[in-house]
């Protein structure tokens, strides 16, 4: 099985008609059976784009594709692709009404029958590759995201593709079920599968990948084994130069000693939610001037306690306290006592897909922009233009948001929460979506905000985020809070295992 | 979860060009003269000037009726109740009429127009109550509350406001100081023309250029997004569904000026009109006038070819239910896979 060809791509251009970007300019790429090829470049540099069009969702202007069973003129047909190849994306786009199953045969004709086999299907499938724990029946819109990501690696198992494209996928594959993604990767190897994994998380292609591909502006830089490469010149292919990182600039304080009063304090909160998603006497101070980091997973409480500071769910017990007062219920309370806050859920709370760059840029700035609440329109056109060029957004400000890419969405929602002299940021993945260079743009910026005085707190799904960026750092699991402690001081295994939620003496259950 | 999804930007025209074109070919089909009665489709309200100014108000009048439902969308909301508010809207300024028959003129409009508003916005405000404060959907409870309008208002025609003389199940004739001077005589043209005028530019300019107008569309582009960026989404909810039922209501006071009295059914049908011109014009206030003179001509065509040719009177009904059916056909049709 190893070393055959299982597909190549041949000449492959597309330009994006509605922004006049060339996505792809002449990219050939090809895919061995049996091995794990990664597609790394910054935000915009066309692997998602060729990752549609090697799953046959889209149409390119030129290019062929050769399966081992088939030759394509991409640009006549792209059907049939869809028995060969599986894509998983980087947002789930399943219908949130359908079932798990319904959504996972949808658009396909080898589809059996009936519903008890094709329940089987799936559920035979989840046995294969040993991603149990899920009802075929449950409703998407039901579904948390790790969960979904699994759910739709069987859909995309289920009917046997010879080629798996993972668009992005490790932001949903958290840390302690990291494992789990490695061990799945290298099982799809072994059954000879070929795997086009587009990331741009360099650790994941050092460790698991075979081959890696960097693409920038379109063009295929170059294309190697991964034993014949290194971290720096990957960087250097993908960015076009070597890029300069300042040190961390952790702060360090000593022990429990703070200078001043906590901004926020939350005493002994407690929510009740279904299964492990709960908080149980959940108590921490948040200091001005430094970056408090929560990590875990998010049905372990991350979500939940999310949803309590920016007032989306009401604590059963406990309560919470913003500059020696209880914090406002609601959501424009909170805004209006200085919460600045980037919510886990960009596209469904931190933007409106459906609306212009700069409606979402301008909305926590309407009462500058108007004037007896009439905007002022060139005032908000200058306004909108001078921050989409500091933060880097391509897109124009009147176009509609879900035209944008996942990383300039985030640096949409990015430039809008971390600005001025917010007294108290909230911040949930910020590296969300983001390439390397972005995202160390986006941790200087906070670090800024802290030293400026902001008190930050930092929710974080990602283990290493969370120990980078935190002055101070907690694991959260089963809903209970760890010790808090210097984030220098922890033990990364330790913390691993704790979020895990596995037993280590200090601190867990 | 929502039960639909509540958007509707995209303009669809063609719905309501397909529903000419059924129309005109039933015509074709079933009459014996099939070139007169299409001509008297097409052409019929624009032949006379009393043609052309009975077309103009009956476009304003249900000009008022979409953009009471386009507010609602845009808002992210939907008004079904566009048929209660019409009628509390049209009987409120009635009973006005009816119990103070003798104050001047200068008062007596205004005072009708504003007791039409006030219960037509009232009504409208309590579904987005109901919403806010228990999750009521307004799509279930606006409707149910108009659904209920309809008795009340019998009762009201049949009894309480009901003309002694008349065998009708109507309210007394309005005073004359309480009629709305005819514009364009012999045709029923008032000043309601300038009523849409007003009520179309001002909403344009609201959604467009106002911060309010701005957190309306906000809240329905993503209530959740709209929410978290601070914006009070439960007081548009209650605002929205007031404005859009004060706008109803002004419909149905333009409906009772027209008839100069209230009947059994003056403002049926304005608030499924409504709606389907909203959908027509993608609830774009800018395009709602031309929705509604469209679909005014289309049913004013169909009436002036069953006048001239003893065309069966369901026919009215039929292309109504055609323009709903392809309105909402293209509304739930799966866009071309867009990525």
């Amino acid at each position: 099985m190893r070393n055959k060809t299982a597909a190549s791509l041949r000449d492959v251009n597309h330009l994006w008609p509605s922004s006049g970007v060339t996505a792809c300019r002449d990219v050939s790429l090809d895919l061995q059976s049996g091995s794990l090829h990664a597609l790394v470049g910054e935000n915009g540099a066309g692997k998602t784009t060729l990752g549609l069009i090697l799953a046959g969702v889209l149409k390119p202007d030129s290019g062929l594709l050769k399966l081992s069973s088939i030759e394509v003129n991409l640009k006549e047909n792209s059907k049939g692709l869809i028995q060969n190849t599986a894509l998983i994306r980087q947002r789930n786009i399943w219908p949130a009404v359908l079932s798990v199953r319904e959504a996972s045969v949808l658009g396909r004709s080898d589809v059996p029958r009936k519903i008890k086999d094709q329940i089987s299907l799936f559920n035979q499938t989840a046995r294969d590759w040993d991603l149990t724990g899920i009802n075929p029946e449950t409703r998407v819109s039901r579904m948390d995201t790790a969960s979904l990501q699994r759910a739709e690696m069987i859909a995309a198992l289920m009917f046997n593709p010879e080629v798996l494209i993972l668009d992005e996928p490790s932001s949903a594959w958290e840390e302690g079920r990291g494992s789990e993604f490695s061990r799945l990767m290298k099982q799809l190897k072994d059954s000879g599968r070929a795997v086009l994994l587009i990331t741009h998380r360099l650790e994941d292609v050092f460790s698991i990948a075979d081959r890696v591909t960097v693409m920038r502006h379109g063009s295929v830089i170059s294309s190697r084994d991964v034993g014949n490469t290194d971290y720096a010149t990957v960087t250097q292919e993908m960015f076009g130069e070597q890029p300069v990182y300042p040190p961390s600039g952790k702060k360090q304080y000593p022990g429990s000693g703070f200078p001043g009063k906590a901004r926020l304090e939350a005493l002994g909160l407690g929510v009740k939610d279904s299964g492990r998603n709960a908080l149980e006497e959940l108590s921490f101070q948040l200091f001005p001037g430094e970056i408090l980091g929560i990590t875990g997973l998010r049905e372990e409480g991350l979500s939940l306690l999310e949803d309590v500071i920016s007032g989306n769910r009401r604590v059963d017990k406990g309560s919470l306290i913003l500059d020696s007062k209880p914090v406002p219920s609601s959501a424009s309370g909170l805004r209006k006592a200085g919460l600045h806050y980037v919510p886990s859920d960009k596209t469904g709370r931190g933007s409106s897909l459906k609306s212009t760059v700069t409606e979402n840029m301008m909305v926590l700035e309407t009462h500058n922009l108007s004037h007896r609440g009439w905007f002022h329109q060139g005032k908000i056109k200058k306004w909108v233009e001078e921050r989409r060029i500091e933060v880097g957004i391509s897109g124009s400000p009147e176009q509609k948001l879900e035209e944008l890419s996942g990383g300039n969405i985030q640096k949409v929602i990015i430039q809008r929460e971390l600005r001025g002299n917010a007294p108290l940021l909230v911040v949930a993945d910020p590296a969300w979506g983001l390439d390397e260079r972005s995202r160390r743009q986006i941790h200087i910026k906070i670090r800024e905000l802290r030293d400026s005085g902001t008190a930050i707190l930092l929710l974080a799904s990602d283990l290493d985020e969370a120990l980078e960026l935190s002055d101070r750092m907690a694991v959260l699991s089963g809903g209970r809070l760890s010790e808090i402690k210097s984030a220098d001081s922890w033990d990364r295994n330790k913390a691993a295992q704790l979020i895990a939620g596995m037993k280590t003496g200090g601190g867990s259950k | 979860m929502m039960p639909l999804k509540r958007k509707s930007y995209s303009v669809s025209f063609t719905a309501l060009a397909a529903a000419f074109l059924l129309a005109l070919l039933t015509i074709a089909i079933l009459s014996g003269n099939p070139w007169k009665a299409m001509g008297y489709m097409l052409a019929g309200p624009f032949l006379s000037p009393m043609a052309l100014g009975n077309l103009l108000e009956s476009t304003a009048r249900l000009t008022l009726a979409g953009i009471a439902a386009s507010l609602a969308f845009r808002a992210g909301l939907f008004n079904l109740g566009g048929e209660g508010q019409a009628l509390a809207g049209g009987l409120a300024a009635a009973a006005v009429a009816l119990y103070f028959p003798e104050i001047p003129r200068v008062l007596a409009l205004p005072a009708a127009l504003a007791a039409g508003l006030l219960a037509g916005s009232l009504i409208g405000a309590f579904s987005g109550f109901l919403r806010v404060m228990w999750g009521v959907d307004e799509l279930i409870s606006s409707f149910l509350i108009a659904a209920s309008m309809g008795p009340v208002g019998h009762v009201l025609l049949n009894n309480v406001m009901k003309d002694p003389e008349s065998y009708l199940i109507a309210a007394p004739p309005l005073t004359d100081n309480y009629r709305l001077a005819a514009l364009w005589p012999p045709s029923r043209l008032t000043a309601v023309l300038l009523w849409a005028l007003i009520v179309t530019v001002g909403s344009f300019l609201f959604l467009k250029f106002t911060r309010r107008g701005y957190e309306w569309r906000l809240r329905g582009a993503n209530e959740r997004f709209a929410r978290y960026g601070g914006i009070k989404t439960g007081s548009i909810a209650i605002a929205s569904l007031s404005v859009s039922g004060a706008l109803y209501a002004a419909a149905g006071t333009a409906a009772l000026m027209d008839g100069g009295q209230a009947v059994q059914g003056f403002t049926a049908g304005l608030g499924w009109d409504g709606l389907a011109i909203a959908l027509i014009a993608g609830s774009r206030p800018e395009l709602i006038p031309l929705a509604a003179i469209s679909y005014s001509w289309l049913l004013q065509g169909t009436r002036a070819a069953m006048m001239h040719t003893g065309f069966p009177f369901a026919l009215s009904g039929m292309v109504q239910a055609t323009v709903f059916l392809f309105v909402t056909a293209r509304r739930f049709s799966l866009k071309r896979g867009r990525i």
